[in-house]
């Protein structure tokens, strides 16, 4: 097979393939639509509350998938196996962006759900990196914890950060940081211990270090610095690639331990993210844990591809008299030679050859 | 090299001020002329003016670095963007406002007007108060005294418009000013560049 005639996307997804089943992981295949109530029921696991819905013919109400971890999650529930490792390459149907217009999102990833240890975190970060290395050009992986987030909230008094100091996080908004927490009940003290978390820079050792000592009575911030430091050293080359960043976050509700949210560099928005979500693996009763991660290779044609000049090496045009045999012959040899070739009896409007060769 | 979106007007006129006292001056951008795009390589940095509502997208599909944008637009917008600074200028509030002898009927949905649909949504469902959005483009102060809307949820600057209308401010929203803001991925690799630029405007930062 001539791998110029594959997209981008085509390219990188048999790659990706080779690499997961390597690993052990195997191909989950799904329909493409679901129960809406999987879905109603998990609001906030999906990127965006815009749902397709239709009636089945039994009443039910049907959804075309917005996501595909949640299908994975539900299948594995009474599964015999203590783990499930698969990978999958799935449309999704939801908004591109807030207010956007529905589309059809192309979605490579792999989930691994059970019974997690800390080799099987480490794996699916090796994969993650390795996917995004995969995809070309430099890349970054921001990683955090969502240990850390629940236990600066403990150390408020709160079980879960209010929504406005999430978006403050999420956006690095340190100038408004104050005046949100205050009226949110959290604290001067707690908003200038999120400033300097967030503007703390250098290396993850640094970030991490900040993060221990601005809340050193925090157990779950320790626990989450020193997963997050152990992580990263037995990454070892692909380690990195990691960065640790603190405004990236995710619904506590769902997710857990680590996240993490690729970015490359000719891409203007991230390209791959994931996490642990063992939190969503218990709600929907399919096992003790889960992680993993999606890439979305949708657009990256558009950003990687060098336009062509030509629409074909080879044009052969052919007069009425030429014997069709010879025409497929010649077309078949310039094939032959590496060429993509074409043939007509007329030259078509608007299109360029390096080559035309008339029988 | 850094590519700045700046939003056309007083305000983006201002902002390249306050970078260009920070050492990102480009001489030909307040001429007068037809170009769009305005390099400057020896500060290492390229503008470009774009309609003050259209900076987020510039940002958020990473075709400028950084960007200037009302905290307005931000929340209408909600783009997925960093918002690294406050400026400190183009201050204003976002408010609902209505006219003088303005009662509100509880026992029927309030009819908004406004620039903002989704800042007046989020901001009347956070006090569980049913409301119609009326969309408008412009002079939105016109819709209650029309009988359009009951209120208007818009921009007060000063509040002379509204006074001279015989309406008032009813309840403030949020404050208002210009962020520096910034792409996500675009912040991962030139981190050391748009860091180094939020720390020089800080200097120039009005009172």
């Amino acid at each position: 097979m001539n791998s110029g005639a594959l997209s981008g996307e085509e390219r990188l997804y048999l790659s990706l393939k080779g690499l997961f089943e390597s690993f052990g992981y195997s191909r989950f295949q799904m329909r493409r639509f679901e129960e809406y109530s999987l879905y109603s029921d998990n609001l906030n696991f999906l990127r965006s509350r815009d749902i397709i819905t239709f009636g089945g013919r039994d009443g039910r109400l049907l959804a075309l998938k917005p996501d595909v971890t949640l299908s994975i999650v539900k299948n594995c529930k009474g599964i015999k196996e203590r783990v499930r490792k698969v990978y999958y390459r799935e449309s999704v149907y939801r908004p591109d962006r807030p207010g956007g217009q529905f589309r059809e999102i192309s979605q490579i990833g792999l989930e691994y759900v059970g019974e997690l240890d800390g080799y099987a975190m480490l794996e699916v970060l090796s994969l993650a990196a390795e996917s995004l290395k995969a995809v070309g050009g430099g890349y970054v992986m921001d990683i955090s914890h969502m240990g850390a987030l629940e236990g600066i909230a403990e150390s408020c008094g709160m079980s879960a950060l209010p929504d406005e100091v999430m978006a403050c996080i999420r956006s690095r908004n340190l100038h408004d940081m104050k005046n949100i927490c205050i009226s949110c009940g959290m604290g001067e003290d707690t908003a200038a211990k999120l400033r300097t978390l967030l503007s703390a820079g250098g290396s993850n050792a640094k970030k991490l270090t900040a993060l221990r000592s601005l809340f050193p009575s925090s157990e779950k911030c320790i626990n989450a610095a020193d997963e997050l430091e152990n992580l990263l050293k037995s990454l070892a080359g692909d380690g990195a690639a990691f960065e640790v960043d603190f405004s990236l976050i995710n619904d506590p509700a769902y997710y857990n331990g680590v996240i993490f949210q690729g970015y490359i560099e000719k891409f203007p928005r991230a390209v791959l993210s994931g996490g642990r979500y063992d939190n969503l693996v218990k709600k929907l009763g399919a096992g003790s844990g889960g992680a993993g991660f999606a890439l979305y290779p949708d657009e990256l044609d558009f950003y990687f591809k060098e336009p062509s000049e030509y629409d074909g090496d080879c044009l052969v045009l052919y007069g009425k008299d030429t014997q069709s045999g010879a025409v497929l012959r010649k077309v078949k040899e310039l094939i032959s030679s590496g060429k993509r070739t074409e043939a007509l009896p007329f030259f078509p409007e608007g299109k360029r050859f390096k080559e035309i060769i008339k029988l | 090299m850094l590519n700045v979106a700046l939003p056309k007007g007083r305000l983006g006129e201002k902002v390249y001020k306050m970078l260009e006292r920070a050492g990102y001056s480009c001489e030909e951008l307040l001429k007068d002329t037809r170009k769009l795009v305005f390099t400057d390589e020896e500060n290492g940095v390229s503008y470009f003016w774009v309609k003050p509502t259209d900076v987020t997208v510039y940002v958020e599909h990473g075709v400028a670095d950084i960007g200037v944008a009302g905290k307005d637009i931000l929340a209408e917008s909600g783009a997925d963007v960093y918002e690294l600074l406050d400026l400190n200028v183009g201050k204003c509030r976002m408010c609902v406002a209505s006219v003088n002898d303005f009662r509100e009927d509880g026992t029927r949905p309030l009819r908004v007007a406004t620039k903002f649909p989704h800042v007046a949504e989020r901001y009347f469902s956070s006090r569980n108060r049913d409301i119609e959005v009326i969309k408008l483009y412009g002079s939105i102060e016109l819709a209650p005294i029309l009988g359009l809307s009951d209120v208007i949820v818009d921009i007060v600057e000063t509040g002379s418009t509204l006074r001279e209308n015989n309406m008032s401010v009813l309840e403030e929203i949020f404050p208002i000013s210009a962020r520096l803001i910034a792409n996500k991925a675009r912040y991962k690799f030139k981190r050391a560049e748009i860091e180094s630029c939020v720390e020089r405007l800080k200097k120039e930062l009005p009172e």
